[in-house]
């Protein structure tokens, strides 16, 4: 029982931290958000309203980032998953030699830093005139995308028992058939989670879409940098942007609850 | 309906000869089984047969046709997995009907022949439940629903029982066979359990370390193994050192090592000079009456140990130094341990293999 203390404070800090680096800063954007009036001395708003998002749209600081954003992420997430669906199939069924390998070269994007990759994209994409378009920003979100998808599509492919397969074979099924009609519905779960993971992804993704989008692509996460990246910090604004970003998760957060087994989750808790 | 053929057939894993140099054919509508330990390549060689595993070297035929570039799906073969492999997100009506559905019946013929064969198999009322809402039983039966359901020319059977608890294994396997052979396909069953290879099959193969060390009918394998391996493999035998004297037309003498006592053996795989094993089923032995006629094959013993399991007693016969294990009926004699007995034991039926190598 010597270690029921330390579980408790374990747990303790644990709160602790998610109270003030994520409840509490969610908490303060949403008052800022929806404050229709806010004197400065004040703790609380006096009055709540959609001012400033009636604003955002009327200065066509919303609507178009985030159909950008949107757009942007939809393409990420079904890419990502097409590209990923044969590796994971490989990786998760064939269970080959190297399979390690394979396993930790696709999460090389998320420890290289992405200004170094970024910065050299930037270099070709500018020579071949690549720039500036939602194809362009898509494809850096990939970098990112693209290992959590792996990931989750890897671990569900892997909970597949490898005689199902067989067994579709010898009843009539090609490798495509089988594909659609066995392995498809059973990595469902997987599918949706390196789906939420991938659009969550692309729609935070800041630098990248940065460097490869400008001038024309402002996505929702740079149009939130135009506001906080001045010589002033317009808050009440950049809160309801945020408000907006983080409606998607939101959304994603409860669906996962109850359609999202938890050993899908890239490092959740995934066997080896 | 067809025969299979496998024609030096071999399947090698990194340094592991799964299948080695595998050769058999399998007639038309004949129960054919694959006996062995686990590990010794019955699997493989069924996969092979199926088509899910390429061999590295040899031929599989479907009566003349070669069947080696021919994908699993173009085969008209079918399989029954150990673990059942039901489609977790189908319907038992989904499962049976997915063969059916992959070969392009009409609906109405996959209706009619989904009722058919879970009529047959005893599954009607459970169409709509989901595999896992069924107990082991059932889903072996929705498992061979599945496998009959595209009317198969060859049915595959890996350990279709081995999950299943020990009373329903024995009633289902007399089922199946009986089932298999009406409708009339030719069978191919893998298994490690050698009770059920003796009563499923009309033909079986004995497999040690990807190779078919001995082949034939239940009754000639368990009557005359060809090796230690698979004497001990097949049914109970107290097995003995010795050595093959002379040939006469009665068969052979054979020296028991250590005692000096002779036996007349009837076979042996074995030439005269040579070292071997004797094979001595339980059944081969039977007690005699102190007061009966001195015969050949006669040894004097003592009980060391009795075992009364109902109908019979399992005893072990201690006779200098050597322990022969056999049973006797309990309505027939009153065994008491340490009773001083003699034994006969049936020429005719006794066989000598050679020594492992
Ligand atoms: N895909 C594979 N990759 C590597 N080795 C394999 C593969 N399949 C089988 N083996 C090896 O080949 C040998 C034979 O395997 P197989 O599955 O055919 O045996 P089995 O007789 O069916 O055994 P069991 O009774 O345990 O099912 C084993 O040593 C096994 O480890
Ligand atoms: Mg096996």
């Amino acid at each position: 029982m010597r270690g029921a203390p330390l579980t408790r404070a374990g747990i303790a800090i644990l709160t602790l931290v998610i109270v003030v680096f994520v409840l509490l800063p969610i908490f303060t954007v949403f008052l800022w958000a929806f404050s229709e009036r806010w004197p400065g001395a004040k703790l609380f708003p006096e009055a709540f309203g959609l001012k400033w998002f009636r604003l955002l749209i009327e200065s066509g600081a919303l609507v178009q980032p985030l159909t950008y954003s949107l757009i942007i992420a939809a393409i990420v997430v079904v890419a990502s998953a097409l590209i990923s669906i044969p590796a994971a199939y490989v990786v998760g069924v064939k269970r080959f030699r190297g399979r390690e390998i394979v396993e930790s070269l696709a999460l090389m994007p998320l420890i290289v830093p992405p200004i170094a990759t970024g910065v050299g994209i930037l270099g070709y994409y500018t020579q071949i005139g690549f720039k500036s378009n939602i194809w362009a920003v898509a494809s850096v979100h990939l970098i990112g995308a693209i290992p959590f998808m792996f990931r989750s599509l890897a671990a569900a492919f892997e909970s597949v028992d490898p005689a199902l397969e067989d067994a579709a074979r010898i009843l009539g099924a090609g490798r495509l058939r089988v594909l659609r009609h066995v392995y498809l519905p059973l990595i469902t779960p997987g599918l949706l989670a390196g789906s939420v993971f991938a659009f969550a992804w692309s729609l935070n993704e800041f630098l990248l879409t940065l460097l490869v989008g400008l001038p024309d692509i402002v996505t929702l996460p740079v149009q939130i940098f135009r506001y906080v990246g001045g010589y002033y910090i317009q808050v009440a604004p950049v809160s309801a942007l945020s408000v907006i970003l983080l409606i998607p998760s939101i959304i994603f957060l409860v669906l996962s609850e109850k359609y999202i087994r938890a050993e899908f989750v890239p490092g959740a808790g995934v066997k080896g | 309906m067809v025969s299979v053929r496998l024609e030096n057939v071999t399947k090698v894993f990194g340094k592991t000869r799964a299948v080695d140099n595998v050769s058999f054919t399998v007639e038309d509508k004949e129960f054919f089984t694959l006996l062995g330990p686990s590990g010794c390549g019955k699997t493989t060689t069924l996969r092979i047969i199926a088509g899910l595993v390429e061999p590295d070297d040899g031929n599989v035929y479907y009566g003349d046709r070669l069947m080696n570039n021919v994908p699993p799906e173009k085969r008209n073969v079918t399989m029954v997995f150990q673990n059942f492999a039901l489609f977790p997100h189908m319907t038992v009506y989904d499962n049976i009907a997915f063969g059916l559905r992959m070969r392009g019946w009409s609906k109405s013929d996959i209706d009619k022949r989904v009722r058919e064969v879970a009529e047959l198999l005893r599954i009607r009322g459970l169409e709509n439940k989901y595999p896992h809402q069924l107990s082991g039983g059932q889903q072996q039966r929705v498992g061979l629903a599945r496998a009959l359901a595209p009317q198969p020319e060859i049915i595959l059977f890996d350990e279709p029982l081995s999950n299943l608890d020990a009373i329903l294994r024995e009633q289902i396997r007399f089922e199946l066979r009986d089932l298999v052979k009406r409708v009339g396909i030719t069978s191919i069953y893998v298994t490690h359990d050698q009770a059920e290879a003796l009563v499923v099959s009309d033909r079986m193969a004995i497999m040690r370390s990807g190779r078919i060390i001995q082949m034939g009918t239940p009754k000639e394998v368990y009557e005359r193994p060809n090796s230690v391996f698979v004497a001990k493999f097949l049914g109970i035998a107290t097995i003995l050192e010795g050595r093959v004297e002379e040939k006469s037309d009665e068969g052979y003498r054979f020296t028991l090592a250590g005692t000096g006592h002779t036996l007349r053996v009837a076979h042996s795989f074995v030439e005269p000079g040579g070292k071997g094993f004797v094979v001595i089923r339980p059944e081969y032995v039977t007690l005699l009456r102190i007061d009966e006629e001195p015969d050949e094959n006669i040894l004097e013993g003592r009980v060391e140990k009795a075992t009364f399991l109902g109908s019979t007693i399992d005893m072990n016969i201690s006779i200098d130094g050597i322990v022969l294990r056999t049973f006797v009926k309990a309505t027939e004699m009153e065994v008491r341990e340490g009773m001083e007995v003699r034994v006969r034991l049936s020429p005719e039926k006794l066989v000598v293999v050679p020594p492992e190598d």
